[in-house]
């Protein structure tokens, strides 16, 4: 019963691959921001990456909804979700222009995504269960990446052919987004019953 | 002993019924959940779903919001207050049951 009950809960959260869009595009606009030439004169590629952005995220969202219907979260966690999106939105901009502007050897956009994913619903919280599990160990990487710096050296990225600190370590966690994602798409299906369960 | 027996007998059969109590669980924690993430959720057929959902709005523990979009009905099933608490009163009889039931064992 406990496992239902998270399941009901956290329905939407879980949904795993509502999160490939939102990676795959952090990750390859990183990788234009990696590669494109200085001066910017051209920002077409990354409009229509936000773009396609955009209609994937629609596209999925309509799946799992004709794939698994639609719960309605409780208020109490709709405005949890509203005031932590804005405050996340707030922090992130503040943390986009110190990474940018200051050349620290920690990101703190990584910081900020370490800590979400901690603190996201679902929590994570003991006694782990595999969703959690895997959001702990994607925010200690993220957590890693972000003060890497400071135990490497503040170039080290310059290793991997990347540019700035910045554009690598959002890189990163757009390929741990997608990962995570896809993980708990697989982790979600296999916890719902597949067949009429005999409840006796 | 013989109260712990009255009291199994006394539990709600509307909710106790395995397949109504997992469907009032799942719609305690939630505002509201459509037809399909039920079923989702119970593993339960569509059929036998339908005729369980239908029990608990009948004992009036369950509310349906019925739409047409486009050419489908989308039903959003809630909890009410008073499937709330029965459920509440159901998982507390259970407990206390259960608490008999170890001191009885250790007497």
């Amino acid at each position: 019963m406990n496992a239902t009950k998270y399941l009901s809960e956290n329905y939407s959260a879980l949904h795993g691959l509502n999160a490939v869009p939102s990676g795959l595009c952090l990750f390859l606009i990183s990788l234009w921001a990696n590669v494109v030439q200085y001066p910017i004169k051209n920002y077409l590629l990354p409009i229509v990456l936000v773009l396609g952005f955009l209609l994937s995220s629609l596209v999925i969202n309509r799946y799992y909804k004709n794939t698994y219907g639609e719960v309605k979260p409780i208020l109490a966690r709709r405005r949890f979700n509203w005031i932590a999106q804005l405050i996340c939105g707030l922090l992130g901009l503040v943390a986009f222009w110190v990474d940018v502007t200051q050349e620290l050897p920690i990101s703190f956009i990584g910081l900020l995504f370490a800590l979400t994913f901690l603190f996201d619903k679902p929590m994570v919280r003991m006694p782990l269960n595999k969703f959690s599990a895997v959001r702990l160990v994607t925010s200690i990487c993220i957590l890693l990446v972000s003060i890497a710096p400071l135990l490497l050296g503040k170039n080290w990225w310059n290793i991997l052919g990347v540019r700035a600190n910045i554009v690598g370590v959002i890189m990163f966690i757009g390929v741990l987004i997608v990962l995570q994602g896809v993980i708990w798409h697989i982790f979600f299906v296999k916890s719902l019953p597949t067949e009429e369960v005999k409840y006796g | 002993m013989g109260n712990v027996f009255e009291e199994i007998v006394g539990l709600d059969k509307l909710i106790h019924e395995p397949a109504r109590l997992a469907i009032m669980t799942i719609l305690s924690t939630v505002e509201s959940a459509d037809f399909l993430a039920l079923q989702r959720l119970t593993g339960l057929t569509s059929g036998n779903l339908s005729v369980h959902l239908s029990k608990l709005e009948e004992g009036k523990f369950v509310t349906y919001d019925r739409k047409i979009v486009g050419k489908k009905t989308k039903t959003q099933v809630k909890i009410t207050s008073e499937g709330q608490q029965a459920l509440e009163k159901h998982w507390l009889q259970l407990e206390t049951f259960r608490e008999k039931v170890k001191e009885t064992k250790s007497d």
